[in-house]
């Protein structure tokens, strides 16, 4: 359900951001993301990377048929007719890029869940390992 | 220039991101679609229709209307080449597109167009009037830029080099017009023909490089303008630079040949019984191309032509009771002086034996990732200079040129204002203020007027002014004066039945001026012969055919003196087969046979011979005679003393040269490849950028430079236009590109395919909205108010 809920954000986020920031914005949606869910390890990075990766190869899908996928092949024409790069270049950019970003985002989600944890252990500890005085008075 | 797209990984993510990368850029058009836009400026409700070649077709309820849309369809359409075409012409370029464009901004800036530009935007203010009215157009550019500035449907180009484009203003409208003019009336030959003399001694100097053509006949053969012979200019005495050959002098020079056809027919020789008005401007051919088709609707105006963008108004067209068109006159009008710096810093310069500070007005050139460069521009008395020299031994050259001098008056609404004409009257007023290039404007009427004139400012020259370089050590070196206007040349409906240019010379010698320049030579010739020999009255279809002609009066000409003296000389096969294949040749430049190449290829050879005595100095920049007087020599003089060929003992004659040359074509060429004309003279329409995906190249059209069709390298007809003007007008028109700018949109490039076959589209004139509101690709209202 967890997953269910990254994949709807990032996709809600990146949109909404795309009316404020340019392409980069989909750093800091994966970064929310991943965030507010708490996505660990792998599912940190693949799940939005792949979500927004996938939700770009449609959007230039529509967008190309929409002409009669005459704007990929002129679009191809400015890479010397090798149209994977017009295809591909940004889904890859925007798969590493949010890849990365979700990564980071899990590391820091995680690292400062450690230090909660660290800190609340280092107490417990701290109570526990405190010598139990008794009644004795000391003198 | 060549502009590397190639940018590195994030760029191209920003590039081809789906949200505001280039995949946004597709046509922003559905077909049948209807958009209202809210927007500030327009004073009424603005309907523009845009047909299936994505023509707008502007219906407004005024003039100030029609003119903020005119600006806003044209930026849609072209605001990335309105900007670039604007940077090339003040050397801006580097500054958005990086270190490959600095050679072109150096060039350029020593040409001191932006200095010219805003001489013409001063003069513009004495005119408020004008600016006013006219201020809607830019309003209409602007409106544009804000809507696409900073985000998704900002122009493919911009998105390319990652730059936003900045509000227009008159500076950048002004900066178009003057790289018209550099296109057109750039001449400095001065270099050349200054060294063509020294070499080549007065005598035979002055046999090779006649001004006139005695078979041409000129634009204006009979002159009904008033006749003007007051303040006839004298001579200065020691005015010429002889100070030796002027070396390694780089100027780009102009080649011969390619120039724009325009013509009229008289009711008598129509078919119809209407007159008809053909023009094909030849320029540069581009992606996008320079010009923008439209028709504009108003209660006062019903024109359809073609603009260029970043100038209000429609420049070729016509309205329901008038055509123009017009043909770069030519005359020259830049010419060079020598001058005599008195310090080693060349701030300070001799003029009439007193040390004269040069105006210095420093340049810095922004570029892009790279360090600004800084200069400083000289302007002397007469003007920036053009050439600086590395030493002592070739002089510095200051350039006098129309285009850098303030005009007498606005030009801003000359075209838009001669929409609304009637008559020829009206037009020539409208048209009378027009400053530089000057032009042959062609015009026909429906009441059955024709007439050509010329238009623009002509200085008053003394005899050979202007022909070689000037010595700049007085002021009395220089022209100040121009040719009152009424007096400008001009013949309406002349007996002849027909009024045409073809770049030739404009005047006849009962001209009372000296009129020097670059002069077309057959083009003119055979439009001429065309319409005075046609067997029957002509109509729209023959004017498609006379501006298709591929025939060449320079090949007439000269291919059978050239043929008669091999044709009895025992050849190789080879060469037997390249005779044969000359034999047999009808001199029409057709794309797909060899006998044009050979032929062009034989004459190359023979220039570089004939003229041997030209060449010697490798460091003397030159300039060979004109075709037409190689033709006439071979035709009268073929045993005249040039055709010596100096580094022989044995005194050759044309009938030598012609078998050497033609022996060294044939052992040149490999009988592997093939020779058809198409590919010895490709023609091309590169985009501007140069980017190869956007380009079209090796065209098959036929033509050649001596042509009607005049096709070479990267020039051609930019706008083949023909008017018939009937009660109701028709016409048809081609340009060889498409109305959009955009090169990922289908209508960046779908006309050039018809373009080459030679067919038209038929033009309306139809000012039914009705017709409009029911078949349209897209439409477009624009209403006053916030977006």
């Amino acid at each position: 359900m967890n997953r269910i809920i990254a994949i709807l954000l990032v996709i809600v986020f990146h949109l909404g951001l795309n009316y404020f920031l340019p392409w980069w914005n989909i750093a800091i949606a994966t970064a929310l993301t991943v965030w507010i869910t708490r996505l660990k390890g792998f599912g940190a990075w693949f799940i939005p990377a792949f979500s927004l990766s996938f939700l770009w190869g449609v959007w230039i899908l529509i967008l190309d048929q929409k002409t009669g996928f005459l704007i990929s092949q002129r679009v191809a024409a400015l890479f010397e007719g090798k149209g994977f790069v017009a295809i591909f270049i940004p889904i890859i950019g925007c798969f590493i890029m949010s890849a990365i970003s979700g990564y980071t985002a899990y590391l820091l989600a995680s690292s400062f869940t450690k230090k909660d944890e660290a800190e609340s252990l280092s107490s417990d500890h701290y109570e526990m390992t405190q010598p139990d005085l008794g009644n004795k008075e000391i003198t | 220039m060549r502009i590397n797209p190639k940018v590195k990984i994030p760029g191209m993510v920003r590039l081809l991101s789906p949200y505001s990368g280039l995949w946004q850029n597709s046509d922003p058009f559905t077909s049948g679609e209807s958009k209202e836009i809210q927007i500030q400026g327009p004073q009424g409700s603005i309907r523009i229709y845009y047909d299936d070649r994505m023509v707008p077709h502007i219906f407004a309820d005024n003039d100030h209307d029609a003119l903020f849309a005119q600006g806003y369809v044209e930026a849609n359409a072209r605001l990335w080449q309105m900007d670039f075409m604007s940077r090339v012409a003040s050397g801006k370029l580097s500054e958005v597109l990086g270190i490959n464009t600095l050679k072109s901004d150096i060039m350029m800036r020593k040409y001191a167009l932006e200095y010219g530009a805003n001489a013409m935007v001063e003069k513009w203010k004495e005119f408020p009037d004008i600016v006013e009215k006219t201020s809607s157009y830019l309003d209409g550019i602007n409106a544009y830029i804000q809507k696409v500035k900073n985000n998704k449907d900002l122009p493919v180009e911009f998105k390319l080099a990652n730059y936003q484009p900045k509000d227009w203003t008159q500076i950048q409208s002004a900066l178009i017009s003057k790289y018209m003019a550099f296109t057109l009336c750039k001449n400095h030959s001065d270099v050349a023909m200054s060294n063509n003399k020294a070499i080549l001694g007065e005598e035979l100097f002055y046999e090779l490089y006649r001004d006139r053509d005695p078979k041409q006949v000129p634009v204006i053969p009979e002159n009904n303008s008033k006749p003007f012979k007051q303040n006839q200019r004298k001579k200065p005495i020691d005015v010429e630079y002889k100070n030796g050959l002027l070396k390694n002098i780089q100027l780009r020079a102009i080649d011969e040949g390619i120039g724009s056809n325009n013509w009229a027919i008289s009711s008598s020789k129509s078919k119809t019984g209407y007159p008809i008005l053909a023009n094909d401007p030849h320029l540069q051919l581009s992606l996008p191309s320079i010009w923008y088709e439209l028709h504009i609707v108003t209660p006062n105006i019903n024109a359809h032509g073609v603009s260029v963008p970043g100038i209000p108004g429609i420049i070729i067209g016509f309205n329901e009771d008038i055509a123009w068109g017009s043909t770069n006159v030519g005359q020259d009008v830049l010419d060079l002086y020598s001058i005599d710096w008195t310090n080693p810093e060349k701030t300070e310069y001799l003029l009439d034996g007193v040390k004269t500070k040069a105006q210095i007005i420093p340049q810095i050139i922004k570029v892009k990732n790279g360090n600004d460069i800084t200069y400083d521009q000289k302007i002397t008395a007469f003007g920036p200079i053009l050439y600086e020299s590395p030493d002592s031994l070739t002089p510095d050259l200051a350039a006098q040129w129309i285009a850098l001098l303030t005009p007498q008056h606005s030009e801003l609404d000359i075209f838009f204002e001669a929409m609304k004409c009637d008559n020829y009257d009206c037009f020539k007023k409208q048209t009378d203020h027009f400053f530089a290039p000057a032009q042959n404007l062609v015009f026909a009427d429906r009441d059955g007027d024709i007439g050509i004139r010329v238009t623009g400012n002509l200085p008053i020259k003394y005899e050979e002014e202007g022909k070689f370089v000037k010595n700049g050590n007085s002021i009395s070196n220089k022209w100040s004066e121009y040719i009152p206007r009424e007096s400008n040349p001009e013949t309406l409906n002349p007996s002849r039945g027909y009024v045409s240019s073809a770049n030739q010379i404009s005047v006849g010698e009962d001209f009372p001026h000296y009129f020097n320049g670059r002069f077309g030579s057959y083009r003119g010739r055979r439009i001429n012969d065309l319409l005075n020999n046609a067997l029957t009255k002509m109509d729209h279809e023959d004017m498609f055919a006379f501006q298709q002609d591929a025939y060449s009066i320079k090949a007439e000409e000269l291919l059978p003196v050239l043929l008669s003296y091999i044709s009895d000389k025992e050849l190789s096969d080879k060469a037997s087969q390249v005779r044969d294949s000359l034999l047999s040749w009808d001199y029409n430049y057709i794309a797909d046979l060899s006998a044009p190449s050979f032929f062009e290829a034989w004459v190359k050879e023979l220039n570089q011979i004939a003229w041997d005595e030209l060449y010697e100095d490798k460091d003397a920049p030159v300039e060979k005679p004109k075709n037409w007087i190689l033709n006439s020599l071979a035709e009268n003089h073929p045993n005249h003393k040039i055709f010596d060929i100096k580094s022989t003992k044995k005194k050759e004659s044309l009938e030598d040269l012609s078998l050497q040359s033609f022996l060294s074509m044939v052992s040149k060429l490999d009988f592997n490849k093939e020779y058809e004309w198409r590919k010895y003279n490709p023609v091309n329409i590169n985009n501007l950028l140069n980017i190869p995906g956007y380009s079209d190249t090796n065209i098959k059209i036929n033509g050649c430079s001596d042509a009607l069709n005049a096709t070479r390298g990267n020039f051609g007809p930019s706008w083949r236009m023909v008017v018939e003007l009937g009660p109701t007008p028709k016409a048809w028109g081609v340009y060889p590109g498409g109305q959009s700018g955009n090169p990922l949109s289908k209508y960046y490039d779908n006309m050039i395919d018809k373009w080459a076959r030679g067919e038209y589209y038929e033009i309306s004139l139809n000012s039914n909205e009705a017709y409009y509101e029911k078949d349209h690709l897209h439409k477009e209202t624009l209403k006053p108010g916030d977006e």
